[in-house]
């Protein structure tokens, strides 16, 4: 007997705003986070664009955690953790005591601290290398500062599925509420910004110059981002329990891989995990409101989901947008946001615009961007997408709560 | 407190073996014990001692010269040169472990079932060299953009189970998870779950860790004093009754729950290897509780 799961909590630290209220508020207005690269020298590189944080004070947002002793990433997590758990209004205590644990989605992990090691590395060596900064390196570490943060006792499991990470993530919290493994679990992702993954996106011509415009004739391709993006999970009747305010349920998941090509997406595939997603969440193609798209704005990625999209939902697909164009590609982060974006949707009854939207793609007949202006629609059913490099496509769908 | 010992008792009595039981087909090592579970059992019986000299493999210093690593492994020798030249040392001991598990489990990918078959692979943090010799390259090239683009997969954690995926065709659920030390336990526990829920049939579970400079120096740096290691090892778990699609192999035939604990040697292995034969779990389904906890530590020894 499976039982139901919400999300009551919502936790974004983003570059179009920290906090539900700042979050939703950019969402509804259409901002771009999008700023000239601070976090590393990007003078070197044709292109100096990225969605960072800039004013991510992690000594204000954590209690319990030392930031000097965490990397960016985990940071990110623990901040954003502790945001959701604030908004969903649970006794911090009740839920250190309960069966409550965090899973992380993440790409790069503590990448940024390889990156500083790779620096030293050049300059002096592998014995030149901090070992504090050594320290910051597993990736594990992404969910343990959550639970580190929090108090919490249960699981702490970081997932690196790449950019659909967050998917991944929640999927594995909802599942564990769902089959009465835990009670409270703070699901999501986070991701840094890398000189690497910068360098790696522009060398493949993935990037854009200055504006990321998806399902646009005319786009280039993707921005990195950073942030944290974390959703508070528990079951229906503990929400109803304690009069907690609900965004949304979340009704299932999809999980599937393409098995094809590391970095080129599937069209068929991605229908696949479409379906499968539907199935598992006990919902039709005809009945999904909305789509929270992956839509990175690269040509090819755009290409194949709004295939895959007119391959399951037929000619007239629900509107299908991207927040990839205000907040850039925060990777491992990026589906999580798109979960916030999707729960916020249901609740407070918007879809977000794709921003910088300005021809439509003869190629991509019948797509419906949400261009430039947040829409008001009830929402009973919507689906994020999340693909990745690896083909792991990981999809979620949330609902309104009947 | 009450919701607690529920559970318990819950738990407990899945213990009864179940159609949708989980299953444990196979098994596959890549090791400085050995290449695939028959070298592996026998090396770990007869308590062979990996550590090895890492001296001639890396340009780098290394904070030790000897570490548990397996300096010969080359990709080629058991996956061929085709398609395998930008592969990782993560990668291609996965894909090494893959290949033994595969074979030891007798599970044929098919078109019919590849869909519900797929990976789940623990690590620290993917292969720490790659990120950070690509990262490297930003730095060392005339120009920071100029990297080696068929490099930037490796770079993400990820890469392991997505090639692994291409090259057996498992299109399945494919989950990379950062669990450090932790990572193989992670593994079998995310996968036992997805089997129980639908998500897959079959699913290729367990972890990977490269030796590289980066990783020694990782491991020595924090004050480690055992020499870091590598090596993949995979189970294969199985839903349902995957033992009785092959009623014909008297290996595979189905073992009651709790299986018998293993019995360890009585005496030390003799160097008269030939006609010992060492119990494999592949024959023996076992619910995933069974490999974490008491039943896989000392292969049985059965004559």
């Amino acid at each position: 007997m499976k039982r139901r799961v919400v999300i009551t909590g919502l936790g974004p630290v983003s570059s179009i705003g920290t906090g539900v209220e700042a979050f939703a508020e950019a969402l509804q207005q259409g901002r771009s986070g999008i700023s000239p690269i601070s976090s590393f020298d990007a003078s070197g590189f044709p292109y100096r664009m990225a969605g960072e944080v800039p004013d991510f004070s992690p000594h204000d947002m954590l209690q319990a955690i030392k930031p000097e002793e965490w990397g960016r990433s985990s940071q990110f997590a623990a901040a954003a953790a502790r945001l959701a758990v604030a908004d969903a209004g649970i006794d911090p205590e009740l839920l250190a005591a309960a069966r409550s644990g965090s899973c992380i989605g993440t790409t790069g992990g503590e990448a940024g601290a390889v990156e500083r090691l790779s620096e030293q590395e050049v300059a002096g060596g592998f014995e030149s290398w901090q070992a504090e900064l050594a320290q910051q390196v597993p990736s594990s570490r992404l969910a343990v500062a959550v639970n580190r943060e929090l108090g919490l006792t249960g699981e702490a499991v970081t997932i690196s599925t790449a950019c659909s990470a967050s998917n991944y993530a929640l999927g594995y919290a909802y599942a564990a509420i769902a089959g009465d493994e835990a009670d409270y679990m703070i699901a999501g992702g986070s991701e840094g910004v890398y000189r690497w993954a910068h360098a790696g996106f522009y060398r493949l011509g993935a990037m854009a110059e200055d504006h990321c415009s998806p399902f646009d004739r005319d786009r280039q391709g993707m921005l990195t981002g950073e942030g944290g993006a974390a959703l508070f999970l528990e079951s229906l009747e503990s929400a109803e329990r304690r009069g907690a305010e609900i965004y949304a349920e979340v009704l299932g998941y999809g999980l599937n891989c393409d098995a094809g090509h590391m970095v080129a997406p599937d069209p068929v595939s991605i229908a696949e995990c479409m379906r499968r997603a539907h199935s598992r969440a006990g919902v039709t193609a005809d009945q999904v409101d909305y789509i929270c798209a992956h839509g990175t704005g690269t040509p090819a990625n755009d290409a194949a989901e709004t295939r895959a999209v007119r391959e399951v939902f037929g000619d007239s697909p629900p509107p299908i947008s991207s927040i990839k164009s205000m907040l850039g590609h925060t990777m491992g982060a990026a589906s999580g946001f798109g979960a916030i974006a999707s729960a916020l949707g249901i609740a407070r009854q918007f879809m977000p615009p794709t921003i910088n939207f300005r021809n439509i793609d003869p190629d991509m007949p019948g797509i419906d961007p949400v261009a430039n202006q947040a829409r008001p629609a009830r929402l009973r059913v919507v689906q994020n997408n999340g693909f990745a490099f690896g083909g792991n496509n990981a999809i979620t769908i949330l609902g309104e709560v009947s | 407190m009450t919701t607690r010992q529920t559970n318990l008792t819950a738990t407990r009595q899945t213990h009864e073996v179940a159609p949708d039981a989980v299953y444990v087909t196979g098994w596959g090592v890549a090791s400085p014990l050995g290449m695939g579970a028959a070298d592996f059992s026998t090396a770990f019986v007869e308590e062979r001692d990996a550590l090895a000299d890492v001296t001639a493999m890396f340009e780098e210093k290394l904070p030790a010269d000897r570490a548990f690593a397996i300096p010969d492994f080359q990709v080629r020798d058991h996956l061929g040169r085709k398609g395998t030249r930008f592969f990782d040392r993560s990668t291609a001991l996965a894909l090494v472990a893959c290949d033994q598990t595969l074979k030891d489990t007798g599970l044929a990918v098919t078109d019919e079932n590849r869909g519900q078959v797929g990976l789940i692979l623990g690590t620290t943090s993917g292969s720490v060299k790659s990120t950070s010799d690509f990262s490297r390259e930003t730095i060392t090239e005339d120009r920071p953009y100029l990297v080696n683009p068929v490099l930037f997969p490796n770079a993400v954690m990820n890469c392991a189970a997505g090639q692994a995926a291409i090259w057996y065709g498992l299109k399945g659920v494919n989950t990379t998870i950062a669990g450090g030390r932790m990572a193989g336990i992670a593994a079998l526990r995310y996968a036992s779950r997805s089997l129980r829920w639908g998500d897959a049939d079959a699913l290729l579970v367990g972890a990977v860790e490269e030796f590289s400079p980066h990783n020694a120096w990782l491991t020595h740096l924090p004050g480690g004093s055992a020499p870091a290691g590598e090596g993949a090892a995979l189970f294969m778990l199985e839903r349902g009754r995957p033992c009785s699609r092959r009623a014909g192999d008297p290996m595979r035939r189905s073992w009651p729950w709790p299986p018998p604990r293993p019995t360890r040697p009585t005496a030390r292995p003799s160097s008269r290897r030939s006609p010992t034969v060492y119990a494999r779990p592949c024959g023996r389904p076992a619910s995933v509780r069974a490999i974490c906890g008491r039943w896989l530590p000392g292969p049985a020894r059965i004559r």
